[in-house]
């Protein structure tokens, strides 16, 4: 049983605090990190690296599709993991300008995993962890692509109305800002 | 009133405090000694105070008239004129200031035996020597993220003796409060020995939020037509030259009812008021004064048993609601043996300040199991060979041969991952002579 009194008498108020105190997102991130290198060996689709080392709450991942609609456009992401995690999902950016029912010309990305747990499940979950997040945005370029609940509602309409059209538009913004 | 009468209510004061104190009782915990030595320990304790709103108010209160004498309070928020009906150490002249500086004020002056030093700041801004300090923390807290925080920090204040036992005069228990309207709990925590919050995360309800191709497209609820002016409209528009959104501004609240009303005719949504617009957008959760009062109470009281040891503390959580009726029950709940902060998966191990990294490393592979470990002290990588980190190489291998004491501190915890682990591993390093 636990008593206060010990402490409360034996308090010894000059020994050191030595330890550092590791927030538990560092220690889930030291595990994440080494996941994701595991898994995203001999492949050149996802590539990862970290902007802010030894910090690895700052990650950039470069997706390379290899097949589909945007294959061979180079689209990078900015991934922040905040201190939270993993109670709340890590907050991705895109950084390249892309035509894409899911991802708005800004850079704002819709995916359900990202999104906060809300009542309706499809949200983020402790249970995720970076290489879902990885394996999702890359889905986003083949079968997680999704026109029915668009962010960038002229894209969705267009590929309803004239997919010519819409095809030619991807690949246009491919040619002029997913190059390098 | 003469000074022998003060003197005089002064030292009765506590009388009642003292009755318990000096009187043996069926009720007291087994290390319990009948003296005039507890009252004593109650004057002296240190106790933390964090929230100085509606729970810490009332915390303050109560602890100061149980006897405490030094007490601290820490908050980083000033005082509202919508604090003023049930955080009742402010006055209307004190809007605007800090309510941990003008609660602190307020007690020590009004409670002569009260000592209350007051911490205008986050409590993220505070260093583990601080928190080190007390005897006992009580948290008034309005968030989940502060919790976890503290209760983070206070895990990781537990050390672990020579033989790997964890050393009980490191622990400092943990009295959380928290109330939503008519319903609050209170937990009595030991950090690692005892459930800790986030082996209970999983009890709190997901948080409310709306995706945004929901609120940008397709929305349905008046909610969506708030949150679409506040996430998409006032960005994009910049009224009052370019001002944030502040909900408790009138006429930021009614620009935003003006276009959320259009916004919701447009799609035919009912719904759309003033008083749901005002709740979308600061998130309201009307406060109760009464249970703050009982919570507080209840937080005050656990305080009291742990110092004195005049009873049994709460074991371990206590539900009160007050919707219909009043219900109040104690649960004991478990510990997760997976806890992100409390469980398992921490050890010791000894070695001279002399030995190489690399005769650290072999040992650290031999005891448990590892194939080919990274180590880092928190974020400052020791040794890590990884493909993502190329730059980290030359460093890592040229810590091979230092001697330890060059790269760490004797009692610092060391962060492990390795392919044959699921999960961090972490490692205190004691120096042996």
């Amino acid at each position: 049983m636990f008593n206060l009194r010990d402490r409360m008498k034996g308090v010894d108020p000059d020994r050191e605090y030595k330890k550092v105190h590791t927030a538990i997102r560092e220690k889930l991130l030291a595990q994440e990190v080494k996941d994701l290198e595991t898994n995203l060996r001999n492949q050149n689709i996802c590539r990862i690296r970290f902007p802010e080392l030894p910090a690895l709450h700052e990650i950039e991942l470069t997706i390379t599709p290899q097949e589909g609609l945007y294959r061979d456009g180079i689209f990078r992401f900015h991934i922040t993991v905040p201190l939270e995690y993993n109670n709340v999902p890590p907050q991705v950016k895109c950084l390249t300008r892309v035509w894409h029912p899911n991802i708005n010309e800004d850079g704002t990305i819709c995916l359900s995993l990202l999104r906060e747990n809300s009542v309706d499940d499809f949200g983020w979950r402790p249970t995720r962890n970076l290489l879902e997040v990885v394996h999702g945005l890359q889905s986003l370029f083949g079968d997680l692509m999704d026109f029915d609940d668009a962010l960038n509602m002229e894209a969705a309409k267009q590929y309803s109305s004239n997919r010519g059209e819409f095809s030619n538009r991807v690949k246009e913004y491919i040619n002029r800002f997913a190059r390098t | 009133m003469s000074t022998s009468v003060e003197n005089k209510s002064k030292r009765e004061r506590f009388h009642a405090i003292r009755r318990l104190c000096e009187n043996a009782s069926e009720f007291a915990t087994q290390y319990f000694s009948p003296g005039p030595e507890n009252l004593q320990f109650i004057r002296e304790a240190r106790i933390l105070v964090i929230g100085a709103g509606g729970l810490g108010c009332e915390l303050l209160k109560d602890l100061a008239l149980s006897g405490f004498g030094q007490l601290d309070v820490i908050d980083m928020d000033t005082i509202d004129l919508s604090n003023l009906n049930r955080q009742f150490l402010f006055r209307e002249s004190d809007i605007g200031h800090s309510k941990a500086e003008v609660a602190a004020a307020f007690v020590s002056r009004r409670v002569s035996t009260c000592k209350v030093m007051a911490h205008h700041c986050a409590i993220e801004e505070k260093s583990p020597a601080f928190y080190k300090q007390f005897h006992v923390i009580v948290c008034g807290l309005d968030s989940i993220k502060a919790r976890r925080w503290i209760n983070s920090m206070l895990c990781d204040l537990v050390e672990m003796s020579e033989d790997g036992e964890i050393d009980s005069s490191t622990i400092i228990p943990f009295v959380d409060g928290g109330t939503e309207g008519f319903k609050g709990n209170v937990r009595v925590i030991y950090p690692k020995m005892t459930a800790c919050v986030e082996c209970l995360l999983d009890l709190y309800p997901p948080q409310v939020n709306y995706p945004m191709c929901t609120i940008a497209h397709t929305p349905r609820l008046p909610e969506h037509c708030v949150e679409y002016v506040k996430a998409i409209e006032w960005p994009k528009e910049k009224p009052f030259d370019g001002e944030s959104l502040d909900a408790d501004r009138a006429e930021h609240v009614d620009w935003v009812l003006e276009r959320a009303k259009s916004r919701a005719e447009i799609f035919g949504i009912k719904g759309v008021d003033h008083r749901l617009c005002l709740g979308v957008l600061k998130r309201i959760i009307p406060a109760v004064a009464s249970t703050n009062a009982v919570v507080a109470a209840s937080c005050a009281l656990e305080v009291l048993k742990l110092v004195s040891n005049m009873a049994m503390p709460l074991d371990n959580y206590l539900n009160f609601s007050q919707t219909d009726g009043v219900h109040c029950a104690v649960v004991q709940l478990d510990r997760n043996h997976k806890c992100l902060a409390c469980g398992e998966n921490k050890a010791v191990m000894h070695i001279e300040p002399t030995a190489t990294f690399e005769t650290l490393m072999e040992r650290l592979k031999e005891k448990f199991h590892l194939t080919s470990p990274d180590i880092r002290v928190g974020t400052r990588p020791l040794y890590v060979i990884s493909d993502l980190m190329p730059e980290l190489k030359e460093t890592s291998e040229g810590n091979l041969i230092r001697p330890v004491s060059e790269l760490i501190d004797g009692g610092v915890e060391l962060l492990l991952t390795d392919p044959s682990l699921n999960r961090a591993l972490t490692v205190q390093i004691n120096f042996a002579e």
